[in-house]
C-alpha cells in the first residue's frame, strides 16, 4: 500500500521530455500513402457532380474515392448512426468530408484538394440551435431538427415558486471551446495479411474498431487498434477518431498500402468536434431563509450537423443542471439540435460546464439579492451524505462538497478591495459543482472494463487495459494500482501500448472513469497472481499463506525477508499462474426518461473554486490573480499528477471564462488557427492553489473516485461571480471579453 | 522556388527587382505568407548573412541594423537607456521563440498596422534608410506606409538601417499594448505616447496608434491640443475624448470599432493619470 498517495515519478515522463515518446507522425511504414481529404465549402447544399477526371492522373495520385467505394456501410457509428463517412447527396457542414485523395506525398494530395471541382446546388442552411427548432426552419434531422430531448420532473414547480421569497430568471449563453490538444488528429492504418492494423492518436480503440469494422464491412477480429502516444485529448479523441481511422483504413483497404492521415491544425479546428454552444434559460427562487426551493431550466445545446455524441453530452448535462444542491421542485427541459454547423462533441465535463455556469450565476445573485454571504447560502443548501439529488438519487458514500466548500473559504474567502490605482477593482468569486464519475445510465452497456496482467520471469510486469494513456497520467496511476497489489517495485512494472487483440472491449476513456474502472479490473487482475506468490513466499518463508506482507519488492513474515524476484523465480519453478485476466463491471445504475428520476450515477466528484480577480474599469481587461481550488475525489493516488490535472483544467477554465471565443460566420469557423483563437498562455495563469479533502470511495481502488474532468467545471463561473464582486456587472455570456465588459460599464455610465 | 544567399549588400541588390521576388528576415511572417498561399514567391533573397545586425550610438542618434532582431532590442542596454519606449514595446511581442527571429527590418517592411515597433518609432520620429543599386535614401517612418501590408519600398530597394534622435531625461513616455491576453498577442489596439514634462506642463507631444487605421498613425490634433496643457484630471477626460475622434478603428476577429475607439482613450487616459499621479508623488 505504500506508493498509493505518493508523488511518483510519471512512467512517461522521460520519454515526452526527451522526445522519444512515439507520436503517430513520427511512424512511417514502406509503401505508404499519404491522405488528404475533400470537405465541403458550403454548410448546406446537394452534390451534383464531384469532377476528378483531370486530378486523378496528377503525378503522384495513387486514388480518389467517394462514398461508392465503401464495401461496407456508410456510417460513423456512435449513437443515432446518422453520420456518413463520405457526403453522398448533401452535405451538412463546412467541412463535411465528401473524397478521399492519396498520393505518393503530401504535396501531390494537397495540390489535388485544390484542383477537384466539385458542383454544388446550395440549399437553405439553418445555424441557430434555437431557431432550428421552429416549425419553419429548414430541417437537417427529423421532423424538428431536435436529436435529443431529456427531462426532469420532481415535486410541483408551480408550487415550487409560489412558495419562493425571491425568483430570479435569466438567460445565458456560452461558445464554442476547442480542445486544442498540442498534437491534431492522425492515423495510420496497415494492411498485413487478412488483417487491417490501425494506428493512432485516440482515447477509445474500440469505438475505432467498430467503425473500421462497419465501413471496411470486415468483423472486429479482422481490426486490430493500436493507440499510439496521444499528444491531448481532452475529449477531441473520444469519437472523431473513428472518422480519421475510418478515412485512412478506406484508402489502405482499397489500395493495399499504408495509408497516412494527418489533419492540418486548419481542417482540425473546421472538421472535429468541440464543446458544444449553449443556451440556457434558468428560473430559481428561494424563500427568505435561503433555501432553494424551486428550479425550472430550459437548456439548449447547438449539436451541429450530425448528433454524434450530443445526445449524452446532453443527458449529463441535464443530470447535472440544478447543481450539487438540494431543490425540492425541479422543471427541466433539454434540447440538442441541429444545425448546419460543425458536429460538436465531447470536451472535459461534457454538457455540465455550459450548464454549471448558470447554476453558479444563479446561485451567486440569489445570495446577493438574499443580502446573505455566498458561502454561507450554499452550505444551507449543498449535497451532503443522506441526502437526495434532484433525481432523487440518495447519497450515501463519498460526499465532502461540505469540506471543499470550507476549506476553499478557509485559504480564499478574503480579500483586499482597494488598489492604489483607482482604475482597478478587485473581486472574488466562488463555484461549487459536482460531477457523477463513469458512463452512468447513459452509457450504461458500455460500463465495464478488462485488465491483463503478467509477471514475468524476472519479477517485471507487464499490464494492459483497455483505457487509454493520453497526457491525464492513467499510466502513472495504474502502475502505482499493479505494483502496490502485487508488492512488486513500481520501476519494475509497465504498461504495454493499448491494444484491442490483447483486453476485451472496455468501453472509451471519458468520463473521468480510467482510474476507477481499469483500477479495479486491473485488482481483480493481480487477484491469483498475488495467490501464486503469496503461496510461494509463505513455503519459502516458512509460515502461513495469511502472514505473509507483499511490498516494494519484498515479501515478508515477521522480522523476515526475502527478494520478491526470487519468489517469482521459485513460482515459475512451480509453474504457478503468473498471468490473468481482471474484469470490472460499473456498479448499478437507473434512470427514467420520462421522469429524470433514478440513480443516474454511482458516485460523485465534487469540487469549490475560488476565484480572485481584477478588473480594469478603463479596458475592461480581468486578470485572474488567484484560483482556490479544492476537490473531494475519493482517495489521491497521486498527488503530483492530480495537481497537474487541476493546473491544467484550471487554466482551461480560465480561456473558457475569459478568452476562447469562436467565431463562426454562416457556418464557417473564422478562427481555425492559433493565432486567431486565443488560448491563455503561462502569462495569462493565476497562482493556482490546489488541494484535496480524502473520504475514501469504498468502490473505487484504494478509495479512489475520478477527478479528469472536475477541475474545469466551476472556474468560469467563480471567475464572472468575482468580476460581479468587484464590479456590479453580471456576464452572462461566456467568454467574458473586455468588450463586453466595457459595454456594460458604458451603459451604466460610471466614473470612468 | 529559388533561395539567393547573399554575402554582402552589393550581391543583395544584384538579385532585387523581380515582381514575386520577396526578401526573408526572420521569416515570422513570410513564411507564414507562403504557408497560407497567401503570396507564390518566385525567388526569395535572404539577407541574414549581411551583418546588418547592430545597435550603435552615433552622437545624438541611435542606429539600428534592419536584421536587429526582437530580442536583441529588447536586452540592449542603448535601447533601453535612450529608447525606452521602443524597448517597452519589444517586451510585449511574440513568444521568446519569435522575438529570436523576428528582427526591426521585418517588423517595418511588413507594414501590419499593428505592427510593435512602428508606434514607438513614430514617436521617435526615426528615419528609415533604404538602398538599392541606384543609391540610397532616407524616408521618415511617418511617410513610410500607405495602407495595410503596404508601403514606399520599391522591388529594388530594401532597408537596411532604422535611425533615431535619443530621448532625454525630462521626456516622458509610455507604451501601451492590448491584446487578447498577456503574452503572444497581436495588438487589439497600441498607443506610443511621447513628450516633455516640465513642472506638470506637456510639450513636444507626440502620439502614434497602432491597429486603429490602415497605418499606424500619428494623432495629431490630440498632441496638439496637450501641447502646452497642464496636466490635470479635467485635460486628461477632454482629451481622451478628442483621441477617439482621430481614429478610423475597424471590427474584425480581434476587436470592434467600438471597443477599439473607446480605447484609444482609455489607454492614453491611463498612461497619463500613471504620468500625473508620478509627478503628485515626486511634488508631495
Ligand atoms: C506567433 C507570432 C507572433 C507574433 N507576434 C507579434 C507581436 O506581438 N507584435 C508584432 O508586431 N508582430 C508579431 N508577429 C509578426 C512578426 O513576428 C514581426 O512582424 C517580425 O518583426 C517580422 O520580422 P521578420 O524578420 O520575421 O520578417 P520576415 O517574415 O522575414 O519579413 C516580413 C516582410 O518584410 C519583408 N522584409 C523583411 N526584412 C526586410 C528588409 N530589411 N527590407 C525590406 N523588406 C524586408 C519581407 O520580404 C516580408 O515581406 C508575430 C508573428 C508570429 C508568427
Amino acid at each position: 500500500m505504500n506508493i498509493i498517495g505518493k508523488d511518483i515519478p510519471r512512467k512517461d515522463a522521460e520519454l515526452k521530455v526527451t522526445g522519444r515518446a512515439k507520436y503517430i507522425d513520427d511512424l512511417t511504414f514502406p509503401n505508404m500513402l499519404y491522405v488528404k481529404v475533400l470537405r465541403s465549402r458550403f454548410p448546406h447544399a446537394m452534390i451534383k457532380d464531384i469532377d476528378i477526371s483531370r486530378t486523378k492522373n496528377n503525378k503522384g495520385i495513387v486514388t480518389i474515392l467517394t462514398y461508392k467505394d465503401i464495401p461496407g456501410v456508410n456510417v460513423v457509428p456512435v449513437v443515432l448512426m446518422d453520420q456518413p463517412l463520405l457526403a453522398e447527396k448533401e452535405v451538412r457542414y463546412i467541412g463535411e468530408p465528401i473524397a478521399l485523395i492519396a498520393g505518393e506525398d503530401k504535396e501531390a494530395t494537397e495540390d489535388a484538394s485544390h484542383e477537384i471541382k466539385v458542383e454544388y446546388e446550395e440549399l437553405k442552411p439553418i445555424f441557430d440551435p434555437v431557431l432550428a427548432m421552429k416549425r419553419n426552419s429548414p430541417k437537417i434531422y427529423g421532423k424538428d431538427n431536435v436529436f435529443s430531448h431529456h427531462r426532469i420532473r420532481r415535486g410541483n414547480i408551480k408550487r415550487g415558486f409560489n412558495e419562493c421569497d425571491i425568483i430570479i430568471e435569466h438567460r445565458y449563453t456560452t461558445s464554442y471551446q476547442e480542445h486544442a490538444y498540442i498534437e491534431t488528429q492522425g492515423m495510420i492504418a496497415v494492411p498485413y495479411e487478412e488483417t487491417m492494423v490501425i494506428y493512432g492518436s485516440m482515447q477509445c480503440p474500440f469505438y475505432v474498431q467498430d467503425a473500421v469494422s462497419k465501413i471496411l464491412g470486415l468483423p472486429y477480429n479482422r481490426v486490430e487498434v493500436i493507440q499510439t502516444a496521444t499528444g491531448g485529448a481532452f475529449g477531441g479523441k473520444e469519437d472523431v477518431p473513428s472518422l480519421v481511422a475510418s478515412q485512412a483504413a478506406l484508402i489502405a483497404f482499397k489500395t493495399r498500402r499504408p495509408a497516412k492521415l494527418i489533419y492540418s491544425r486548419e481542417e482540425d479546428i473546421e472538421s472535429m468536434s468541440k464543446r458544444h454552444p449553449a443556451v440556457i434559460h434558468y428560473k430559481s427562487g428561494v424563500t427568505r431563509d435561503g433555501h432553494l426551493n424551486a428550479v425550472e431550466v430550459k437548456y439548449i445545446l447547438n449539436a451541429g450537423a450530425y448528433s454524434t455524441l450530443s445526445p449524452i453530452v446532453l443527458w449529463r448535462g441535464t443530470v447535472h443542471a440544478v447543481g450539487p444542491y438540494k431543490c425540492p421542485n425541479v422543471k427541466v427541459d433539454s434540447y440538442a439540435t441541429a444545425t448546419n454547423t460543425v458536429p460538436c462533441g465531447a470536451f472535459r465535463g461534457f454538457g455540465t460546464p455550459q450548464i454549471t455556469f448558470a447554476v453558479e450565476s444563479q446561485m451567486d445573485e440569489l445570495a446577493n439579492k438574499l443580502n446573505m454571504d455566498p458561502i454561507e447560502f450554499r452550505l444551507k443548501n449543498i449535497l451532503r451524505k443522506g441526502d437526495r439529488t434532484v433525481t432523487g438519487h440518495l447519497i450515501k458514500d463519498s460526499m465532502e462538497l461540505e469540506k471543499t466548500l470550507k476549506k476553499a473559504a478557509q485559504i480564499g474567502w478574503k480579500i483586499k478591495k482597494e488598489e492604489s490605482k483607482d482604475y482597478i477593482k478587485r473581486g472574488i468569486g466562488v463555484a461549487c459543482n459536482y460531477y457523477g464519475v463513469g458512463l452512468g445510465a447513459g452509457g450504461k452497456h458500455l460500463s465495464k472494463a478488462g485488465a491483463m496482467v503478467s509477471v514475468l520471469g524476472d519479477g517485471s510486469v507487464n499490464f494492459a487495459v483497455g483505457t487509454t494513456e493520453m497526457g491525464q497520467g492513467m499510466e502513472t496511476v495504474l502502475s502505482q494500482v499493479a505494483a502496490s497489489e502485487l508488492g512488486i517495485k513500481y520501476e519494475k512494472v509497465s504498461i504495454v501500448l493499448t491494444d484491442t487483440t490483447r483486453v476485451p472491449d472496455s468501453g472509451p476513456t471519458v468520463a473521468s472513469r480510467a482510474t476507477v474502472m481499469s483500477g479495479n479490473a486491473l485488482i481483480k487482475a493481480c487477484k491469483p497472481i498475488k495467490k501464486s506468490i503469496t503461496d510461494i513466499a509463505a513455503k519459502m518463508l516458512g509460515c502461513a499463506p495469511s502472514k505473509v506482507k507483499l511490498a516494494n519488492g519484498f515479501a515478508g513474515f515477521e522480522k523476515k525477508r526475502i527478494n520478491l524476484d526470487d519468489v517469482v523465480s521459485e513460482c515459475f519453478k512451480e509453474k504457478r499462474i503468473m498471468s490473468a485476466q481482471g474484469w470490472y463491471k460499473a456498479p448499478y445504475t437507473s434512470w427514467n426518461k420520462a421522469t429524470g428520476q433514478g440513480k443516474p450515477y454511482f458516485i460523485y466528484s465534487t469540487g469549490t473554486n475560488i476565484a480572485k480577480v481584477e478588473v480594469n474599469l478603463l479596458t475592461g481587461e480581468v486578470l485572474v490573480k488567484k484560483i482556490v481550488a479544492v476537490h473531494d475525489v475519493g482517495r489521491v493516488i497521486n498527488p503530483q499528477t492530480a495537481a497537474g490535472q487541476v493546473e491544467g483544467g484550471v487554466l482551461q477554465g480560465v480561456g473558457y471564462a475569459l478568452f476562447e471565443e469562436m467565431d463562426s460566420r454562416d457556418g464557417k469557423i473564422q478562427n481555425t488557427n492559433f493565432s486567431t483563437y486565443i488560448l491563455p498562455t503561462s502569462k495569462d495563469s493565476p497562482q493556482i492553489v490546489s488541494v484535496f479533502v480524502e473520504d475514501p470511495y469504498p468502490e473505487g481502488p484504494f478509495g479512489a473516485k475520478g477527478l479528469g474532468e472536475q477541475p474545469l467545471i466551476g472556474v468560469a463561473p467563480a471567475i464572472t461571480n468575482a468580476i460581479f464582486n468587484a464590479t456590479g456587472i453580471r456576464v452572462r455570456d461566456l467568454p467574458a471579453t473586455p468588450e463586453k465588459i466595457i459595454l456594460e460599464l458604458d451603459s451604466r455610465q460610471g466614473k470612468f | 522556388m529559388k533561395v539567393y544567399n547573399p554575402k554582402n549588400i552589393k550581391e543583395a541588390l544584384t538579385y532585387l527587382g523581380g515582381k514575386d521576388t520577396h526578401i526573408l528576415a526572420g521569416g515570422t511572417d513570410l513564411i507564414v505568407r507562403i504557408k497560407d498561399r497567401d503570396i507564390y514567391p518566385k525567388s526569395i533573397v535572404n539577407i541574414k548573412m549581411l551583418h546588418l545586425d547592430y545597435i550603435k550610438i552615433n552622437g545624438d542618434f541611435i542606429k539600428v541594423g534592419a536584421l536587429t532582431s526582437v530580442e536583441t532590442l529588447y536586452r540592449s542596454e542603448i535601447i533601453n537607456t535612450y529608447a525606452p519606449v521602443l524597448s517597452d514595446a519589444v517586451g510585449k511581442m511574440g513568444s521568446p521563440q519569435i522575438r529570436n527571429l523576428g528582427t526591426i527590418g521585418g517588423n517595418i517592411a511588413n507594414a501590419s498596422p499593428a505592427a510593435d515597433t512602428v508606434p514607438p518609432l513614430f514617436v521617435l520620429n526615426a528615419g528609415i534608410t533604404l538602398k538599392s543599386r541606384r543609391g540610397k535614401r532616407a524616408v521618415a517612418i511617418g511617410e513610410f506606409f500607405t495602407g495595410p501590408g503596404e508601403n514606399i519600398i520599391e522591388r529594388d530597394e530594401f532597408i537596411t538601417e532604422v535611425v533615431f534622435k535619443k530621448m532625454e531625461s525630462d521626456e516622458v513616455w509610455f507604451f501601451k499594448k492590448l491584446g487578447q491576453r498577456k503574452a503572444l498577442t497581436i495588438a487589439k489596439i497600441s498607443l506610443a505616447f511621447g513628450g516633455r514634462l516640465s513642472g506638470r506642463k506637456l510639450n513636444e507631444v507626440s502620439i502614434a496608434l497602432g491597429a486603429v487605421a490602415s497605418t499606424v498613425i500619428y494623432a495629431k490634433r490630440t498632441a496638439d491640443f496637450l501641447n502646452s496643457k497642464r496636466l490635470t484630471r479635467d485635460v486628461i477626460d477632454v482629451v481622451s475624448k478628442i483621441i477617439q475622434k482621430e481614429i478610423e478603428p475597424i471590427t474584425d476577429i480581434r476587436s470592434t470599432v467600438e471597443y477599439r475607439r473607446k480605447m484609444a482613450g482609455a489607454l492614453l487616459k491611463q498612461g497619463l493619470l500613471d504620468i500625473m499621479y508620478s509627478v503628485i508623488a515626486r511634488q508631495s
